[in-house]
């Protein structure tokens, strides 16, 4: 090994060949030069802090003194048996199945109607920015109000028309609590799901449809023989989109309900939230984050995988 | 023939009513929100059935005025999110620039690596990683200031742009600059020349995405700030908790929140549609 490397510190010690003209960098240098501060940013931000943040589970943090105290796996095993954090895990569950499952419904539904040929079509698609430029904190406020029960919108629509017949308390109690968050997350959702849902059936050629015409198909016939199969790979990018966006939702919750009342919308983000900065258990807290990260992660895997079947990055 | 005529008029009708029902659906939230912005906090308290209206009596921008003059803190916020929203951007945009073009172009040992290490971490959730960032910031002194914001939110934004950028620089045939630097140009002329200007769809995608992705940020700037760095969405939300009850004025100040993204919405709309999109399907 020593003697091996003595040769090439010999051959550096000669003149360089051209002496005059300046050596340019080679391709690797400079390639290393142009990545280095994206690469440093994203591996001290965020890989660096997301081990950290593994290491901080791992252990009880006494807040007052900082403290560590080695706990190992005690956090982990203490989440599945604790009934508040089952709780979050089923709330998770209803909130993001429920918005998957809607917003999937609606936007394929919009998607379709503003695929038709009418006028105005690109207005409409403008006008579908507007909902998904909402700020996320300004959208969980707006449906707040919506919501008010004596002056909200919603109730007084629904009393005018007769549906309701009393002004409904929707963010005190569980299950309207529970609609209410649903809904915000579908309105801000939908634009963009419908969007992805417009690209995908623009893609889809023309000709098909003409010979199933042509062949005596009729509207449902085309939709479930046509469209639909053709759709299936959008359509699981477009779940675990969903899924994956659901599993992050704070903010709207943070403004709506606190994950109230009596935790019934108290999903795992929040609860994540709440144990690590309201309670201030930051191992604990740090565990459950630690979790969903390692559940979304899983999902984004498994995108990636449908994405990439076999093909190599470059 | 004058039956498939009568059923396409029919079915014509039929789609424009759908249309406007699920726009109307779509977009009465966002008008009530606004509406209510331009009501006196006198009128929206007397505002219910069966003297339900839903056009105030009297519009008034008074609510903006107020939640800039006379809400404490309001203003300074509202600052302090374009303070940390446009470095961000620019950092992230020209970062993220660079990176792609390296790792488009350029031979580069461990690609695969870096490309996979940029994945995942833009997978990462914030909650993951924001308890070691808090214990970090108190620690350091950079709790409370823009800087963390700033560098936090690059870190965040940066995989999903280099990821999009390179996308662009993929499309781009890599003959154009090789002419160039055959006719004398550096390799940072020819990007900077030939592959930029080829790339302002991408180009604009990113910055767009940076920006409102910062300016909309709220779990970092919630955890990491208290007084001085608050930023608007946080302010909003304090803003609750402090007047639980003037209802106009909050509406004007989440209509606020949301005026710069839609008005960047509607200018690049060409750009965000393929932007956005191209980077979701194609990742």
């Amino acid at each position: 090994m020593a003697r091996e490397s003595r040769r090439p510190a010999r051959e550096l010690r000669q003149p360089p060949a051209r002496t005059l003209t300046r050596k340019p960098l080679s391709e690797q240098a400079f390639g290393s030069i142009l990545i280095t501060p994206a690469m440093l940013a994203i591996v001290g931000l965020l890989f660096y802090p997301m081990i950290y943040a593994f290491w901080m589970s791992l252990n009880n943090i006494d807040f007052g003194t900082g403290k560590f105290s080695f706990a190992g796996l005690q956090n982990y095993i203490d989440l599945f048996f604790d009934p508040r954090i089952i709780k979050s895990f089923k709330a998770t569950l209803v909130f993001s199945v429920g918005v998957t499952v809607i917003t999937l419904a609606l936007s394929l539904l919009l998607a379709l109607l503003l695929n038709q040929n009418f006028k105005g079509r690109g207005l409409c698609r403008a006008l579908l920015l507007i909902p998904w430029a909402v700020a996320p904190i300004a959208n969980g406020l707006m449906w707040k109000w919506m919501f008010n029960p004596r002056l909200g919108l919603i109730n007084n629509l629904l009393i005018s028309v007769g549906v309701l017949d009393h002004f409904e308390n929707w963010l005190m109690k569980p299950g309207p609590a529970m609609i209410a968050v649903i809904v915000t997350m579908v309105y801000k959702t939908l634009p963009f799901i419908t969007l992805l849902f417009l690209a995908a059936l623009q893609s889809i050629p023309a000709g098909l449809y003409e010979a199933a015409y042509i062949d005596g198909a009729g509207v449902f016939q085309r939709f479930w023989r046509i469209t639909l199969p053709l759709l299936r790979p959008s359509m699981v990018i477009i779940k675990v989109v969903l899924s994956v966006n659901t599993l992050k939702a704070f903010d709207m919750i943070y403004v709506l309900t606190e994950g109230g009342p009596a935790d019934a919308t108290m999903v795992a983000n929040y609860m994540a939230y709440a144990q690590s900065f309201k309670l201030l258990r930051f191992g604990y807290g740090a565990a459950l984050a630690f979790v969903i990260s390692i559940v979304i992660l899983l999902m984004n895997l498994a995108y990636f995988k449908f994405l990439y079947r076999g093909v190599s990055y470059e | 023939m004058s039956i498939r005529i009568r059923r396409k008029a029919i079915l014509q009708t039929l789609t424009y009513i759908a249309v406007i029902i699920s726009m109307g659906l779509l977009l009465i939230p966002f008008f009530w929100m606004f509406v209510t912005s331009l009501m006196r906090e006198r009128e929206i308290y007397s505002n219910n059935y069966p003297n339900f209206h839903i056009l105030p009596q009297h519009p008034t921008f008074h609510n903006y005025i107020s939640i800039f003059t006379e809400a404490q803190g309001g203003y300074q916020s509202f600052v302090n999110s374009l303070a940390v929203a446009l470095p961000t951007t620019a950092i992230v945009v020209v970062l993220a620039v660079l990176a792609a073009y390296a790792l488009s172009r350029l031979r580069v040992k461990g690609k695969n690596t870096i490309l996979f290490t940029m994945l995942f971490s833009s997978m990462v959730p914030t909650m993951g990683i924001l308890i070691p960032y808090y214990l970090f910031t108190i620690k350091s002194g950079l709790y409370d200031t823009k800087l963390i914001l700033i560098l936090t939110y690059v870190a965040y934004i940066m995989p999903y742009s280099v990821w999009v950028m390179k996308g662009f620089f993929d499309t781009i045939p890599a003959s154009l600059e090789e002419a160039a630097m055959v006719d004398g140009c550096t390799r940072l002329q020819a990007l900077y020349k030939i592959i930029l200007p080829l790339s302002l769809p991408g180009l604009a995608a990113t910055g767009i995405f940076a920006f409102i992705s910062s300016w909309n940020e709220f779990l970092i700037g919630l955890v990491l700030t208290e007084t001085q760095s608050v930023t608007y969405p946080v302010w909003i939300s304090l803003f609750v908790g402090v007047y639980k009850v003037a209802f106009a004025q909050l509406m004007a100040a989440a209509v606020v929140a949301t005026i710069p993204v839609i008005v960047v919405a509607l200018l690049f709309q060409k750009w965000i549609l393929q932007g956005l999109i191209e980077g979701a399907v194609k990742g």
